[in-house]
């Protein structure tokens, strides 16, 4: 028992001291001149050009969006539609009233209508379902995978210090460049967007800090682990989280975004504002989706921990 | 000061223990049941590409597992983290952080084996200065030649100080002057108590390191010992000669014939192979000469005569060119 305890504590010792000097090495060194990199710049840069295209336009309401099911007419046209009305009763002074207090509270809400048309748009589905996961894995992937195709993986491996420690290390190392390139994008598209951006920020990026994470995890276990890691990278992406993300019924409950869409969903419920009716993000509390995105994240930790621990340098010559 | 299977010692009190290693690649038998016990001092691998040598070197330095059999320093395993203490490899590969100085690639290594910060600086000169890098410090690794990414990687083998060196190739791409001092850096390491296993096709350098050598061929240990051990088990080794005579009759005459000789240690005819006569040998150029002048006097035409294993000295010769 007491061998036991001392071979734990120096294992324990020499894993923080491994965490400590791989994180030391590498937290400033990250790779970002690779083509990945400037592929997931070229699409902030698209999308932001979109958003302040937008922007400019003043279209971040629902003005010239169309209900649900009704075709022809627009938000606008409606309430145009009900003011007309009123003019015609003109003569009765009460359905006039009646008129113009729901024609004057629904031009307001079209006016105020901007963050959940941005939140639609932009973050629920261009934000989460595809620049997200792309700019995690632009970083996530190159954490260990360019030690793995660029042979160099040895001079770790020839380290003293347990191979989960050096795993760790580079995990955080790379996790505050995932966290502010994804914070960074995505206050980018909040400020061209203007007021109903910023405030989109304010609201929601706590549920896109702990997506970054999560992801971070599961990209950087394919980089550390798997062969060609950057292309199942780009395939989970696209296959998972932007296709299955956004199927309806409980196949996107496959996806990282669905939980921070649930979180998201629950944060602007409580202010009133109802997102996406019938997506099922009403189904898990921001508590049950916090627990599923840290336990996805935790899942691919340990696996990577483990695997990482398998590796043989073949073919290294 | 070497020994080979079977490994008598205890695994705890000797640098280097081995006790029937076998490693696969694949399909491929990297290495085949392989016993070996290093002493300090310099031991020099010695084989022929493909022999197996990195991949010994790659199991003794804890990058690749065993299938089989154990491998310890000092009675630990190599492959776990406390291994790596023990062992310092310069690999036989050419990958490096290419946007690293000389210098930063050794700080950074030293930086994650643990070495306590204050005490880097100091300890990195001192061992560009040991290997002759310490002028060029600056270069980055990506425009160094070869030689220099040599020293570099020798540097960062002995940047722990580990009782256990391995060194793959490590005068391939050194000029002569640097062979000299890498002769005289290594002969040193020694004489402070280290154990070094060095794998090389440059025998003269080898010549000047040691006189212990372990010989590798097809994955197993054809020898291991001082060189003259090595040479006598090598000229003893027998060879098996095939000969393809026409008919049955002739074969058993033959057979009958030659094991008459002293030379000959045994003759069998393989199954399934009616017209194939083989002859076991210790001394194949006599023997030839026998089947010669057995074949013309009894008018035996022998239509194929092939060596199957190679002659002791062409074992030596590949053994030593690669």
């Amino acid at each position: 028992m007491i061998l036991e305890r001392g071979i734990s504590l120096e294992f324990l010792k020499s894993f923080i001291l491994g965490v400590k000097s791989t994180l030391a090495v590498h937290l400033f060194r990250a790779k970002v001149g690779h083509s990945l990199f400037w592929v997931s710049a070229g699409f902030l840069l698209l999308v932001a050009a979109v958003v302040v295209s937008v922007s400019f336009k003043n279209q971040w309401n629902y003005k010239t969006l169309k209900p649900r099911g009704q075709a022809g007419f627009n938000f606008k046209n409606s309430i145009e539609m009900i003011e007309a009305g009123s003019m015609a009763l003109g003569h009765n002074a009460g359905v006039s009233a009646v008129c113009s207090a729901v024609s004057g509270a629904s031009s307001g809400l079209l006016i105020e209508s901007g963050f959940p048309v941005f939140t639609k748009n932009v973050v629920f589905s261009v934000l989460l379902g595809f620049l997200l996961p792309l700019w995690c894995l632009t970083f996530a992937v190159e954490g260990l995978g360019s030690e793995r195709e660029g042979k160099t993986l040895f001079w770790l491996f020839s380290k003293p210090v347990p191979r989960s420690s050096i795993y760790v290390g580079k995990f955080l190392a790379i996790l505050p460049w995932v966290i502010i390139w994804s914070l960074g994008g995505f206050f980018v598209l909040a400020v061209c967007a203007g007021d109903s951006g910023i405030f989109a920020f304010k609201l929601f990026w706590q549920p896109i800090a702990l997506a970054s994470i999560t992801y971070a995890s599961v990209f950087f276990f394919m980089g550390a682990c798997l062969p060609r890691a950057s292309l199942i990278a780009l395939a989970y992406a696209f296959v998972v989280e932007t296709l299955l993300g956004s199927m309806p019924g409980s196949l996107k409950q496959l996806s990282v975004a669905f939980y921070a869409r649930c979180i998201m969903f629950q944060k602007s419920s409580d202010l009133g504002v109802v997102l996406e009716q019938g997506g099922g993000y009403g189904d898990f509390s921001q508590t049950m989706a916090i627990c599923f995105m840290l336990g996805i994240a935790l899942m691919f930790l340990v696996a990577g921990i483990f695997f990482f621990g398998k590796i043989e340098l073949r073919g290294q010559r | 000061m070497i020994g080979v299977s079977p490994v008598a010692t205890k695994p705890d009190i000797v640098p280097l223990w081995c006790k029937k290693v076998s490693k696969w690649h694949g399909n491929f038998l990297g290495l085949n049941d392989v016993s070996l016990e290093l002493r300090p001092g310099i031991t020099a691998l010695l084989g022929s590409n493909g022999s197996g040598k990195s991949t010994l070197m790659n199991l003794i330095a804890g990058q690749l597992y065993p299938d089989t059999g154990s491998i310890r320093i000092f009675g630990v395993d190599p492959w776990t983290w406390r291994g790596k203490h023990l062992v310092g490899y310069s690999p036989d590969l050419d990958y490096f952080y290419s946007s690293w100085s000389i210098n930063d690639f050794l700080m950074r290594m030293a930086c994650l084996a643990g070495i306590e910060s204050k005490k880097v600086p100091s300890l990195v000169n001192e061992i560009l200065d040991v290997v002759g890098l310490l002028s060029v410090r600056t270069t980055l690794l990506r425009r160094c030649s070869l030689g220099m990414r040599q020293r570099a990687k020798i540097a960062h083998a002995i940047l722990m100080d580990p009782p256990l060196l391995v060194l793959d190739e490590p005068f391939r791409g050194i000029d002569p002057v640097g062979r000299r001092d890498l002769v005289q850096l290594l002969l040193k390491l020694q004489s402070s108590g280290k154990t070094i296993l060095v794998s090389s096709h440059e025998l003269e350098e080898i010549e000047k390191l040691t006189s212990q050598v372990v010989m590798l061929r097809s994955g197993r240990v054809v020898s291991a010992g001082p060189v003259s051990r090595a040479r006598d088990r090598l000229l003893n080794k027998p060879v098996e000669i095939a000969l393809e005579i026409e008919s049955a009759e002739q074969i058993r005459f033959l057979a009958q014939t030659v094991f008459n000789y002293s030379e000959v240690l045994g003759v069998h005819l393989p199954e399934g192979k009616a017209h194939i006569l083989m002859v076991l040998t210790r001394n194949p150029e006599i023997v030839f000469s026998y089947l010669v002048k057995i074949s013309i006097e009894n008018n035996i035409p022998i239509r194929r005569l092939e060596v199957l294993d190679e002659a002791p000295a062409e074992v030596m010769e590949s053994l030593f060119q690669g």
